[in-house]
């Protein structure tokens, strides 16, 4: 409570205190245009220039999140729709092949005659496959082999398999394909080239779900359809996903299978980091299980300008704008959602999108220190201007009291401010008139006798005062008693009582010294009004 | 007041400054690659290249990406189109894998670096100087040499020695172009029609063979077509239409790998490709052993040999991108990860110092016995043969692979079209005027 008094004090006593006019100009010119500059600050506020940047990532994420939702779904239903009339394409063939020469699905095995035959007329379809979908490799595999007899004719499977060579998602016009799986004679007919690690027939134990697809009852062929997890493609360099079609023989059983594989290499070139004002964003379709997103599990796009690894298991935490994906020395920021894509496991992958939490909070910080800078340059800015103004303003004023103390004063200067001008005037007379006065300056001796007589004159009284005036203004002593409505007598008391006080004898003494006071200007000394 | 302001100011902008320069060090360059070793296979270079992403390149915030690993011929046409704009084709990465057929053949090869602008002369001394004059085109080193290479023999043992044990044939017959041919002819009748020999470039055989007998292969208008070309010709075409040669496309490793053919000579690179196991048609498998010899030569000839192995070119970009390059071709040419990386491969390293420490170390330490047979051959023809090096020519490219396409088109016509009344050397000597016809000789 003391303190507080105590300011209130000092403020009141602040108040009290002279300050100059400059400092006063400048605090009004600096409350201006800060006013002002709060007023921008408003506007650019209302503008949304300064808005939450966790909410603005949040709309950048999601706007990119419905791009890519609504890219790779089309993309997987294309697939899908490929795979699907592969499949059927594949079953009629089938059917075709085994209707003409009288045989079964069954018969396929130890048949290599009947194998190449039906390989022959099955890799223009698989080819066209590959060719007209947006993918890494096509393939078909049947459940038969070549020959029951070999050592792994129980994990062994006849089929197709193409890949391409060079992978590239802008066209399949100039990609060469490599003949992976197959008879060699079919590929070589093709004038395509055996894929280095070419075999004869599939290893169905590498094969992901394959022996619970030849033991599944199927449908729709649109509702069996899914994808396997991301695996090694043996003896290759490359991580794939395959989606499963099965075939389905003139019995409705499945025989085999069919589809389209998708390289985690085509995946990188096909979904590109986007740049955005936070960083670059990465997008990622992996299944997510118990809070938890298994990139190993899914596919990845290119992420050049971060340190996500393909391999990684990412933990996920929901905030309020976003969730955050760690693998814990990284973070990311990001959105997800199911795109209806079906796992090998029946439940649907999720898609994210992600932006390293490093650059986010960079690119927070970098603007945060933009705003404080631009802040402090501008109150820099109104503290230079406001001192320049105030000084401007307040220099003629100066240059002028200057004057005034050097006794420089001349009648006819100009500041270009009409008062200053008006004032100059003013001090430049007064000046003028005490050089006149101090021209006229009186003896000491008779300057104290005025005084002195001066001084007497205010001991007289009002009346004698009135008379007085009535001697100052020029009337005989026989006009006054008409003039005051006073008799004779009463005058001449009042001029007994005037000669006495003033120190005079006789009225020519006392109209001398009117006459000298009256030339000496300072009439008033006599007529002053004494102040009781 | 102003100076304190200014002070101010300028300390708050560099601090700005300074954070987002923390910002871009931190943030990786990422550079692509596409390259050769390994092929569709596990790459050794994938490895190598990972190892360089957990160490070197994460301490300068470098991540190499490999974006294809496939052969010399589709990377060339993939540059090749990249180069040329061509509608539907992916850009160029940053660096890839390359002969100089493929720099000569670009319609602007100046959007390749120049390595001279990154290596110092002392770094470029380390090199052996026939591998810079060849990465060296119209005066700037584009090509950096990583791997060499030669042609080797390959022999598929196991089926020779069941040939040979009917026959009285012996690996030592392989050693000559003529006996080679004679080996095929006989093998292609006592197996019923089989293929014994796949080479892998037919217009490298021609090239050196010609070469090793004195003469010029080349003459301002292309192949000289002289009289020790139609020498090469004579056994060579006589055991390709007795069946003994493989004519279709490919590499020499695919009939290999099928059991189609029993000798292959190609690129001592494409032991990576050779499988230890052979699948029959009728699916079942035979694990067998190869072995490697040199590249055989013309009786009398001089020995010579092809020199094989691609370089690496890196195409222009930012300075930042070029330097983060050369961190990487730096690292992947010092001495040890060169050794390591081409005692994988089946190839040669690229500086004298890893010639003489770190490969015979290498070599020892090898367990594959596929891999210790090439090495042992490879040390051979370093010994006996000399190296030739195709010429730099701007129409290299484009004979080579009219030859190529020409020679099995024609031939395997004329096979298809041999009846067992014709006389071969008649054939012979027809396809041969057919193809001289083909180039206007």
């Amino acid at each position: 409570m003391s303190r507080i008094k105590e300011i209130v004090r000092l403020t009141a006593q602040i108040k009290t205190q002279s300050v100059s006019m400059q400092r006063r100009l400048l605090l009004y010119w600096f409350s201006m245009l800060l006013a002002i500059g709060a007023v921008l600050v408003l506007i650019l506020s209302v503008a949304g220039v300064f808005s939450n940047e966790s909410e603005k990532a949040h709309d950048s994420l999601q706007l990119q999140l419905n791009n890519a939702k609504l890219e790779i779904s089309q993309h997987m239903e294309s697939l899908e729709a490929y795979g699907i009339a592969l499949s059927e394409q594949i079953s009629r063939e089938i059917d075709t092949t085994l209707t003409a020469n009288g045989l079964t699905v069954d018969d396929l095995n130890d048949n290599p005659e009947l194998l190449l035959t039906l390989q022959k007329n099955l890799l223009p379809r698989l080819h066209t496959a590959l060719q007209l979908s947006q993918c890494s490799g096509a393939y078909l595999v049947l459940n038969a082999t070549t020959n029951t007899q070999s050592d792994k004719a129980s994990h062994s499977a006849t089929g197709l398999y193409l890949r391409y060579a060079n992978q590239q998602t802008t066209g399949a016009a100039k990609q060469d394909v490599t003949f992976f799986r197959g008879i060699p004679e079919v590929g070589r007919a093709e004038r395509l080239e055996l894929h280095n690690r070419w075999n004869l027939e599939f290893d169905t134990d590498l094969f992901p779900g394959y022996y619970a697809w030849m033991q599944t009852e199927v449908g729709r062929l649109a509702d069996a359809c899914c994808w396997t997890e991301r695996f090694r493609l043996t003896d290759t360099w490359e991580d794939v996903r395959l989606l499963c079609v099965p075939i389905k023989d003139n019995t409705g059983k499945v025989c085999g299978l069919c589809g389209l594989e998708l390289s985690s290499l085509y995946c990188y070139l096909s979904y590109p980091e986007m740049d955005s004002s936070f960083g670059p964003m990465i997008t990622v379709l992996a299944p997510l299980r118990n809070g938890s997103l298994y990139l190993s599990k899914g596919m990845t796009g290119s992420a050049d300008s971060t340190f996500l690894a393909e391999a990684e298991t990412l933990s996920v935490r929901q905030e309020r704008y976003f969730n955050v994906y760690s693998n814990g020395s990284d973070s990311y920021i990001g959105l997800d959602c199911e795109v209806g894509i079906r796992g090998a496991d029946g439940n649907d992958l999720t898609l994210a999108v992600m932006i390293p939490e490093s650059t986010f909070d960079a690119s927070r910080t970098s603007g945060r220190v933009l705003l404080i800078c631009c802040s402090l340059a501008l109150a820099a800015l109104t503290l230079c201007l406001s001192v320049f103004l105030s000084k401007r303003f307040v220099q003629p004023i100066l240059q002028t009291i200057q004057a005034i103390r050097s006794e420089k004063v001349s009648d006819g200067a100009e500041t270009g401010i009409s008062e200053l001008d008006e004032l100059m005037a003013l001090v430049c007379s007064k000046t003028n008139e005490k050089l006149l006065q101090n021209d006229h300056a009186l003896p000491p001796n008779i300057e104290e006798l005025f005084q002195t007589f001066a001084e007497r004159a205010k001991t007289l009284s009002s009346a004698e005062r009135a008379i007085l005036q009535y001697y100052i203004d020029g009337h005989e002593i026989t006009e006054i008693p008409e003039l005051a409505f006073i008799s004779i007598h009463t005058v001449k008391k009042h001029n007994s009582n005037i000669y006495q006080k003033l120190g005079i004898s006789s009225r020519d003494e006392l109209m001398l010294y009117i006459d000298i006071f009256r030339r000496l200007g300072r009439l008033n000394e006599l007529t002053e009004p004494v102040r009781e | 007041m102003r100076r304190f302001l200014s002070v101010l100011l300028s300390t708050l902008l560099l601090l700005t400054l300074a954070g987002c320069d923390a910002q871009k060090e931190r943030q990786p360059i990422t550079l692509t690659i596409w390259h050769v070793y390994g092929g569709q296979t596990d790459s050794p270079l994938n490895d190598l290249i990972e190892e360089f992403n957990r160490t070197e390149g994460k301490e300068h915030n470098i991540t190499v990406k490999v974006t294809s690993v496939t052969n010399t011929n589709t990377i060339h046409k993939g540059v090749l189109a990249a180069a040329n704009n061509d509608p539907g084709v992916a850009e160029l990465p940053d660096m890839f894998v390359s002969y100089p057929k493929t720099v000569l053949a670009m319609p602007d090869e100046t959007v390749l670096v120049d390595y001279r602008d990154y290596f110092t002369e002392e770094e470029l001394s380390a090199f052996l100087p026939a591998f810079l004059e060849e990465g060296t085109i119209h005066d700037r080193l584009t090509i950096l040499p990583v791997a060499k290479s030669t042609e080797i023999m390959f022999i598929n043992k196991t089926l020779f020695d069941r040939f040979a044990a009917q026959t009285g044939a012996k690996v030592e017959d392989l050693d000559t172009w003529e006996g080679l041919f004679a080996t095929a002819a006989r093998y292609s009748e006592w197996s019923g029609g089989k293929t014994f020999f796949v080479h892998d470039y037919h217009f490298n055989y021609f090239q050196v063979a010609v070469e090793s007998l004195g003469e010029s292969f080349f003459d301002e208008n292309g192949i000289a077509f002289g009289p020790s070309f139609s020498k090469a010709w004579e056994p060579y075409a006589d055991a390709a239409l007795k069946g003994g040669v493989w004519l279709s496309g490919g590499y020499a490793t695919e009939p290999l790998r099928t059991g189609d053919a029993v000798v292959s000579v190609a690129s001592s690179a494409s032991v990576l490709y050779y499988s230890d196991l052979v699948t029959y048609p009728d699916n079942t498998s035979e694990k067998i052993e190869f072995i490697a010899r040199p590249c055989p030569v013309f009786e009398g000839a001089d020995k010579l040999v092809m020199q094989r192995g691609a370089g690496i070119c890196t195409v222009k970009s930012t300075p930042e991108r070029e330097k983060a390059a050369m961190v990487f071709l730096k690292w992947l040419t010092a001495p040890e990860q060169n050794v390591e990386l081409v005692t994988k491969l089946g190839y040669m390293p690229v500086t004298q110092e890893a010639f003489d420490t770190y490969l015979p170390q290498a070599i020892e330490k090898l367990a594959d016995p596929k891999y210790r047979e090439l090495y042992r051959a490879f040390l051979q023809t370093q010994e006996e043969y000399t190296f030739y090096t195709a010429p730099q020519r701007e129409d290299y490219l484009s004979i080579e692979t009219s030859f190529e396409d020409e020679v099995r088109l024609l031939l395997s016509a004329a096979v298809k079209n041999l009846s067992s009344e014709d006389d071969l050397t008649a054939a012979a000597s027809a396809v041969l005027r057919q193809l001289k016809d083909f180039y206007g000789r």
